[in-house]
This record gives structure tokens, C-alpha cells and sequence, in this order.
């Protein structure tokens, strides 16, 4: 049976309705830079091989860390973007990863979220948004991604 | 537009729509899954713990909320690297509470992460990445929400629950699937003071952030939370929808040296049975100065 007729009109069936299963993929990004206050680094999914360029909206399992440097009173402000920049007001951000230093001593931060990307966008913008700089030893780590339907 | 099928019948036998090759509700079920556990004493460690009896026991796979939080031991240098993850397969994991130690006593950390648990493998691991060689670490894990993933499979088999058809795009009619993500940026609190030992219960008001439809949603917020400067102090910033009596751990942390200390925190959460707030308390010692921010929702599927 592929399809059903109902008052005349075709109902076809199949497809991705629904929202797929998860893909275990995992992927470790830590260009080995700091990233400087107000500053970002782009990450483009596509291009790194990790997400097709099928149009398709998708989630994914993300997590971050950051270390900070080690003088007293500085932060370290991580905010994810969905998208090239961090001057688009449209599209998703996320706070996902903040410390201050304490004691002359290096600290680090991480966390984890599902992060959605929609509209064709499979870019990540990595920003600081502190006045202060990280150290070099930050980066991210991606564990999976499922496809969302299409709706 | 699309036509909404409410009933196809084929050889005069019914078809059922909804069945699970949909996304289920979420269900709000807290967990204690364990309590002041020992970190292991070696690094890349894994602890699995079973769900068995948590989630149902029906050959579906399920995404469940969980928190972790962790105490690091006193010495100087003693890490925390932890992370949650998905079964015993390990592979699908999340980072959950990642901290150091600087000054000689325990810092405190907690973090959120929403996982798949596949039906053959219903258990959490908890990955130790660094351990302590004292032992004195200690971490708590609980789960607070579950909700099935749908198969995405059409069979067919003789009760006719389903259809099986190949290449071939299915509109349905209404709101029987989850809808897409919508991203809106609200800014629910800035520098809102939550007094400690729950001083004082904030309700937040989400009805200007996800339509007002009595729908059920996923959203997703995050926020910030800053210390006092007074040494030997804490935090602990809980969060309960309306639709249940169970906190959970948002972030926590410890002032050890002098000055003030901040921390990311976010929250994947249900919103259901047509409620539109959250409640947030602080049951730390000093008080903590938040920000809230809210990201994106999406609307859940009307498949029961």
C-alpha cells in the first residue's frame, strides 16, 4: 500500500515526520587559542564533516569547557550561537559555560546542552563574552545529533 | 494546508495514529538515583547505574533529565571532571559538573544533561574523566523527567497499529507531531537577588515566551548566578515547573577565596498541562544574583 485515497485527495505515506533516533557521533573541537574578550571562533558542522548539508534542521548533544588564566578576578563567559556571528538577534544562543579565577589559580568550567539548529544553519559561533581573555584550553565536544522532523 | 485524519479505515479495521512512532509526553518523576558516592580513585572511570524501574519496561527508548552534583575533595589541585552518559555503551555522553580545587577545601559544582536511553541499554553512567586519589569526592545523581522517543517506524502486522510505505511524504493534520523549534530571546530576570535557605520562592511568568494554547512545550533557558564575597558560602539554585513538587539542581558553587565567583547554568525543561511559570529558590548559605534568559521552545506533539 502506498497510498490512500480519501474524498479524492492522495495521502502518501512514510517519510520523516517524526523526529529521528539519536546518532552516536562524537566530535572533539579545541582549536588551541585563546579566545580573546568579546571574541568568538567559528565552527562549522558542514564543513568539519560532522553534519550533512541537507537543508534538515537537527539537535545536538553539546558540551563546553574553559579554563581560565590564573589572575584573580577574571572570567571566562562562554555563549554558543547558532550561527555565523553574534550580531544576529534572530537566532539561538545559549550561556553555557562561565567561572571567575580565585586565589591566583587557574578554574574551569563545563557544561552541557541540547542545542537545536534550524533554517539550514549548521554553524556554531564559540563567543566569549567576558572583558577578559580565556586561556588557550578551551573547546567542544560534540556526542550526537538527531534529525528533526519535518514539520 | 493539510486535512486532519481522524479516522482511516482499510477492510472496514481501524488504524490507530497514535501510536509510538510518535514522541510521548513528558512524564515530571523524580529519582534519587544515588547519594554522596565516592569518586573512583583512578581517572576514566565508569559507574552504570541501572533504570530498571524508573522507566517503563516497554522495548522504547526514552530521553530522561538528569542532574549531578558534585563535591571535589579538599586538597589543592583534586579535579572534577564528570560527565553523564547515555547506557552502559558510554558513547553518547554529556559533560555534567567540571571543576578544581584551589584553595584546601571542596568546591561544589551541578549541571543538567538530557540524555536518549535506548531500550536495551537502561542504564546512566556516571564518567568519572578525572578521579581523586583520596576518595573523598563525593557526587549525587538524580533524574527528574522522562519521555519516550518514537520509533519513526511504521509496521504492519495484523492488529493493524500501523502502516509500513516507502518513499513517500506523510502530512498529518494538525498538531500530532512535535513542532519545530521557535528561538526567542527573552530576558526573564536581571541581577534578581535569591536569598539563601529559600529565602524567598520566585515565580517566573513564561506566558510571554511560549503561546498561551495550553499546549505541553520543551523550552530551553539559561542563566547566570554570581556569589557574595564572603568566604565559605554557597549557593544551590533549584527549579520546579508547576506540574510537579520535585526541585532540581540547577548550578551550585562555593566562595573559597575572597571575592565573588560566577557560573553558568541551563535548563532543558517540559512545561505542561497548559502551565506557563517556574518557580526558583536558593538553598545555599549566601545569597545569590541571578540572570535568567529565555532561549527557545518547542511545541510537543498532541499524540495521546
Amino acid at each position: 500500500m502506498t497510498n490512500i485515497s480519501l474524498n479524492n485527495q492522495n495521502f502518501i505515506i512514510g517519510g520523516d515526520i517524526t523526529d529521528d533516533q539519536w546518532t552516536y557521533n562524537w566530535l572533539r573541537y579545541a582549536p588551541n587559542v585563546a579566545l580573546a574578550a568579546k571574541s568568538g571562533h567559528l565552527l562549522d558542522l558542514v564543513a568539519q564533516g560532522y553534519l550533512p548539508d541537507d537543508g534538515l534542521d537537527y539537535e545536538l548533544l553539546l558540551s563546553v569547557w574553559v579554563w581560565t588564566t590564573n589572575k584573580s578576578g577574571q572570567t571566562a563567559s562562554i555563549w554558543i550561537y547558532g550561527g555565523e556571528n553574534a550580531s544576529s538577534n534572530n537566532g539561538i544562543r545559549v550561556a553555557i559555560a562561565g567561572v571567575t579565577t580565585r586565589a591566583n589559580s587557574t578554574q574551569v568550567a563545563g557544561q552541557s546542552c541540547i542545542f537545536p539548529l534550524i533554517n539550514n544553519n549548521k554553524k556554531l559561533f564559540i563567543y566569549n563574552s567576558s572583558s577578559h581573555s580565556t586561556s588557550t584550553s578551551w573547546g567542544v565536544q560534540l556526542a550526537g545529533y538527531r534529525k528533526i522532523n519535518k514539520y | 494546508m493539510v486535512n486532519y485524519i481522524e479516522n482511516i479505515q482499510i477492510n472496514k479495521s481501524p488504524i490507530s495514529l497514535n501510536s509510538p512512532v510518535f514522541h510521548g509526553q513528558w512524564v515530571e518523576k523524580s529519582l534519587s538515583i544515588f547519594a554522596s558516592q565516592s569518586f573512583p580513585n583512578k581517572q576514566n572511570q565508569y559507574v552504570d547505574y541501572s533504570l530498571e524501574g524508573y522507566l517503563p519496561n516497554d522495548g522504547f527508548d526514552y530521553e530522561v533529565i538528569f542532574c549531578l552534583i558534585v563535591n571535589t575533595a579538599s586538597p589543592v589541585n583534586s579535579t572534577c571532571y564528570c560527565w553523564l552518559c547515555s547506557g552502559k555503551e558510554h558513547s553518547l555522553r554529556g559533560r555534567a559538573s567540571t571543576v578544581v580545587t584551589r584553595v584546601a577545601n571542596p568546591e561544589s559544582c551541578a549541571g543538567q544533561v538530557c540524555l536518549p536511553i535506548k531500550a536495551n541499554d537502561r542504564y546512566v553512567s556516571v564518567y568519572f574523566e578525572s578521579g581523586n586519589s583520596n576518595n573523598t569526592g563525593k557526587c549525587w545523581l538524580n533524574a527528574y523527567a522522562y519521555r519516550r522517543i518514537g520509533t519513526n517506524q511504521w509496521n504492519i502486522d495484523n492488529s493493524i497499529t500501523g502502516l509500513k510505505f516507502a518513499n513517500k511524504e506523510f502530512r498529518f493534520g494538525g498538531d500530532l507531531v512535535d513542532g519545530p523549534w521557535v528561538f526567542k530571546q527573552v530576558t526573564l530576570w536581571s541581577n534578581v537577588t535569591l536569598q539563601p535557605k529559600s529565602g524567598n520562592i520566585v515565580t517566573v511568568d513564561l506566558s510571554q515566551c511560549v503561546p498561551n494554547d495550553g499546549k505541553n512545550y520543551t523550552c530551553l533557558i539559561d542563566g547566570t548566578a554570581t556569589t557574595s564575597n564572603v568566604i565559605n558560602t554557597y549557593e544551590s539554585i533549584r527549579v520546579k515547573t508547576n506540574s510537579t513538587n520535585d526541585w532540581m539542581t540547577l548550578m551550585e558553587q562555593i566562595t573559597r577565596a575572597a571575592g565573588t565567583r560566577l557560573t553558568y547554568f541551563n535548563m532543558y525543561f517540559p512545561l505542561s498541562g497548559g502551565g506557563r511559570s517556574i518557580q526558583l529558590k536558593n538553598t545555599g548559605s549566601t545569597v545569590s544574583t541571578c540572570n535568567l534568559r529565555f532561549c527557545a521552545y518547542r511545541r510537543i506533539g498532541n499524540n495521546d
